[in-house]
Order: C-alpha cells, then sequence, then structure tokens
C-alpha cells in the first residue's frame, strides 16, 4: 500500500489512489461496469414516474436548507479527526472546478441517448436482460504492438512504390502517359485517313475501265462528273459485251446510239 | 491517452514533416473501434489482424483524396466495413473444400477460438448473429454493440435511417427467436 492509501480516504470508496498518472484522482473500479446499471434504473424510475403525471410535473429540487457554516463545523471536526496523521493534513484539499457547460450538455446527450438505446432493447426481453460484453479478447499487448506493425507495412509498401522500376512503369503506364499516348494516336490517325481519303489525280487515267471499282466508288469526285465526260471515259466495247445478253441489236452504231438514248448514268454506274 | 481531434490529424498529414506523427496519432486513435469492429465481422483475432492492417494502409493511401464531406470516423468505418466483407468474400471463394456456406464456418471456428471468452449464452448470442444476413448482421453490431446511432450508420451503410432501423428490428426479433426456441 503506498502513502496516499494509508493516510488518506481509504474509507471513501470513490477516490481511489491507484492511478498513479499524475491525476490524483481515481474511480471506482467499477465505475464504467455499473454505469450502464445506473442508466437503467434512472430509466425505470422516470417509466414509473410516467404514470403519475402530476407528480412528474413537479420539479424534483430540494426545498430544505442548512443552517449557515453547517458544512465548514464538519470540516472543523474533520481536522480534529486528522490532527494524529500531521502528515495527512498537509495535502492540500482538491479545489473541483464548476463543470463546463460544454461537458454538462455532452453528459446530457449522452444520457438521453443510453436511454433512447435501453428504451428500443426493451422491447426484445431475452436481449434487454442478456449482459452486453464483449466475449471476444485479444492478446494481452496486441494494441501496444500492432501500431508498429501497421506503420512497419505502410512504410514498406511506400518504400517499394519509390523504387526507379516502378517510378519507370509507373511513367509509362501513368495516366498522364496514357492521355499524351490517346491524343497522339488520334491525331495521327486523323492524319493518315484524311490522307488517304484525298482524291487520286485522273489525269493519267482516261477512262473508268482502268479504274478499280473501289477506287471509282471511293472517289469523291465522281459525283460531280457530267455524262458527256462520263461517257468519254466509258470504253464501250467492253461495255457492249457486257450487255450483249441483254440487248438484241448487233449493230455497233445502233448500239452506241441505243446505249446513248437508253442507259443513264446510274444504270452505266451499276454496269460499272 | 488524449486523442487528437479529426481536424488536428488531418491538418498534421497535410504538412509532410508531420505525416508520420499523423499516422501514429490516427492509429492510435482508431485502432481499438477498427479492431471490434471488423472483429465482429470477421470473428477471428488473427484475420482480423490482417484486415485492421490493410484498412489502415488503405486509409493512408486514401487519405489524400479524403473530401472531409463526411466524418474521418464514418469514412474509416465504411473503409474496414467493406475491407472485412472483401475478406470474407475472398474466404469463402478460398475454400471450395467445404460445402457450408461462410456462416457456418464462422460458427465453428468462434467454438474453439481461444481468443473467445464468452459463456454458453454469449456463444449462442454469437451463433445467433451469424445466421443473419450480411446487412442485418452490420446493422445489428453497429446498433447493440457499437451503440452507434442511425444517423452516422446511415453514413456509414450509405443506406437511409428507415431502412436501417428496420433492418436492426428485424434482426433482434430474429436473434430473440433464435435465443427462445433453439
Amino acid at each position: 500500500m503506498n502513502y496516499n492509501e494509508e493516510h488518506n480516504f481509504d474509507s471513501d470508496p470513490n477516490f481511489s489512489f491507484e492511478n498513479k498518472g499524475g491525476n490524483p484522482f481515481g474511480l471506482p473500479s467499477d465505475y464504467f461496469a455499473s454505469f450502464e446499471e445506473k442508466v437503467k434504473l434512472k430509466l425505470e424510475l422516470e417509466n414509473e414516474l410516467a404514470e403519475f403525471p402530476l407528480l412528474k410535473g413537479i420539479p424534483k429540487d430540494s426545498v430544505f436548507k442548512l443552517p449557515v457554516n453547517y458544512f465548514s463545523q464538519n470540516s472543523i471536526e474533520y481536522r480534529t479527526e486528522l490532527s494524529p496523521y500531521p502528515k495527512l493534513q498537509t495535502i492540500k484539499k482538491p479545489v473541483f472546478d464548476e463543470l463546463e457547460p460544454e461537458y454538462v450538455h455532452l453528459l446530457n446527450q449522452s444520457l438521453d441517448y443510453k436511454i433512447e438505446l435501453a428504451d428500443e432493447l426493451k422491447s426484445y426481453q431475452t436481449l434487454y436482460h442478456l449482459d452486453k460484453i464483449n466475449p471476444f479478447v485479444v492478446t494481452e499487448d496486441y494494441f501496444e504492438t500492432v501500431a508498429s506493425h501497421i506503420k512497419e507495412k505502410i512504410y514498406s509498401s511506400h518504400k517499394q512504390t519509390v523504387s526507379i522500376f516502378d517510378t519507370i512503369t509507373e511513367f509509362i503506364f501513368g495516366k498522364k502517359t496514357a492521355f499524351a499516348f490517346t491524343v497522339i494516336a488520334i491525331v495521327g490517325l486523323s492524319i493518315y485517313l484524311y490522307q488517304s481519303t484525298k482524291p487520286l489525280p485522273l489525269s493519267h487515267c482516261e477512262t473508268l475501265a482502268c479504274l478499280e471499282k473501289q477506287e471509282i466508288v471511293n472517289h469523291s469526285s465522281f459525283s460531280n462528273l457530267d455524262d458527256d465526260r462520263l461517257m468519254e471515259m466509258v470504253n464501250i466495247k467492253t461495255l457492249n459485251k457486257q450487255l450483249q445478253s441483254t440487248l438484241s441489236q448487233s449493230d455497233s452504231t445502233q448500239h452506241e446510239e441505243y446505249i446513248l438514248d437508253n442507259v443513264n448514268t446510274d444504270q452505266l454506274l451499276e454496269e460499272l | 491517452m488524449q486523442h487528437y481531434s479529426d481536424e488536428e490529424i488531418l491538418t498534421l498529414f497535410r504538412s509532410e514533416e508531420s505525416r508520420n506523427m499523423a499516422l501514429h496519432h490516427l492509429i492510435q486513435k482508431y485502432q481499438q473501434k477498427l479492431y471490434w469492429h471488423i472483429r465482429k465481422i470477421v470473428i477471428s483475432h488473427d484475420d482480423t489482424d490482417d484486415v485492421l492492417q490493410n484498412t489502415f494502409i488503405k486509409v493512408w493511401k486514401g487519405l489524400n483524396n479524403f473530401k472531409e464531406e463526411s466524418q474521418l470516423y464514418t469514412w474509416l468505418y465504411r473503409i474496414a466495413t467493406n475491407e472485412s466483407l472483401t475478406f470474407l468474400k475472398q474466404k469463402a471463394r478460398a475454400n471450395t473444400t467445404s460445402i457450408h456456406p461462410i456462416e457456418y464456418q464462422l460458427s465453428k471456428s468462434l467454438e474453439s477460438d481461444t481468443f473467445f471468452s464468452g459463456d454458453e449464452i454469449q456463444l449462442k448470442l454469437q451463433n445467433a448473429i451469424l445466421t443473419l444476413p450480411e446487412k442485418q448482421r452490420l446493422v445489428f453490431n453497429m446498433r447493440y454493440y457499437d451503440e452507434m446511432p442511425y444517423e452516422q450508420m446511415s453514413e456509414v451503410l450509405e443506406t437511409s435511417v428507415g431502412a436501417l432501423k428496420a433492418s436492426y428490428h428485424i434482426a433482434a426479433k430474429k436473434i430473440e427467436d433464435f435465443l427462445i426456441n433453439r
């Protein structure tokens, strides 16, 4: 037992000196364990009172007053009691500050919430009467060591990403590089396609027969040709042979005239 | 131990010099909360340890992109939840030898778990929780054990408050039935 426990407050269960962290105030060992019970009790009392609305409406203030200096007289008695313990008398009694309003507000909120939770659980009688304990356990020093393990893992993964290989990979497969490559590819393809659809010069080809069908179809200025120009470009003899089966006339002159009279541009195109 | 506020941790993180300190405070502040949240989902301590580490790694890598539209706490919970569920799915996929669903396997592992200190009724409660569908299990654990407000839970699970209340009610009812009838 330490010095303070020998000489001070050991009759007060709410004033423990087990806390050695520089703060002389402790808590009853079961404070947090019994906290929920206290809340449940409070709730029970409230529910009891709910049946008596009139009584509930009366503020629960103390109407009794104390004689002046009542507690200071007690204090004198207390000091007398302490006289056999001079060392204890030298310990300054703690002066408690008034609680901060924010703390009181939060405490109220927290109590209300506890009550709400308890209320909610009341509908499930088995669960309500069950002790809400965490049945899972961890090794004694787990939480002291886990932080260092996590940090180690994070730093090691971080180190890996700054290696030269990763930097190069990141550069090659990085978002910016991918975007740049995409833009270059789109521009390149557009230029290539534009070049490939450029109209072919017709100066070297006097007749349509020397042109590939596909070239003719792809030729953008094809539709701009007038009928006379088209007729000039067509090899009549070849065309004649192709039309032989459908036409009865053999005379080439007649044939030519027939073609000129009866075959229009569309039919010619179709034949080609 | 006095924990730093989320704002303080984020401020530390934004500066290159204090980034490591931010990591330290982040882990110190949230390791226990996240551990117990994950533990109730994946059950085994070793699995929880893995998932917890992965969660913090993911958090650390993603903290740069954290938009502060939600609270840091709910963001961390969301990542931990997703990591845990992904882990369970991977575990179920990897375990091709068993014909039983993952919940049954978790229940069996609970019985032989040396890091489980509950008595018979606690074991029964855990088994009852493990019979619930994934979402109901999450909601029940978060409400019953973590006592999380529905509004916060709604942010974590991206579900409406009404749906969460209904889920909790159904889950609690099923657990009651399990505890009484089995």
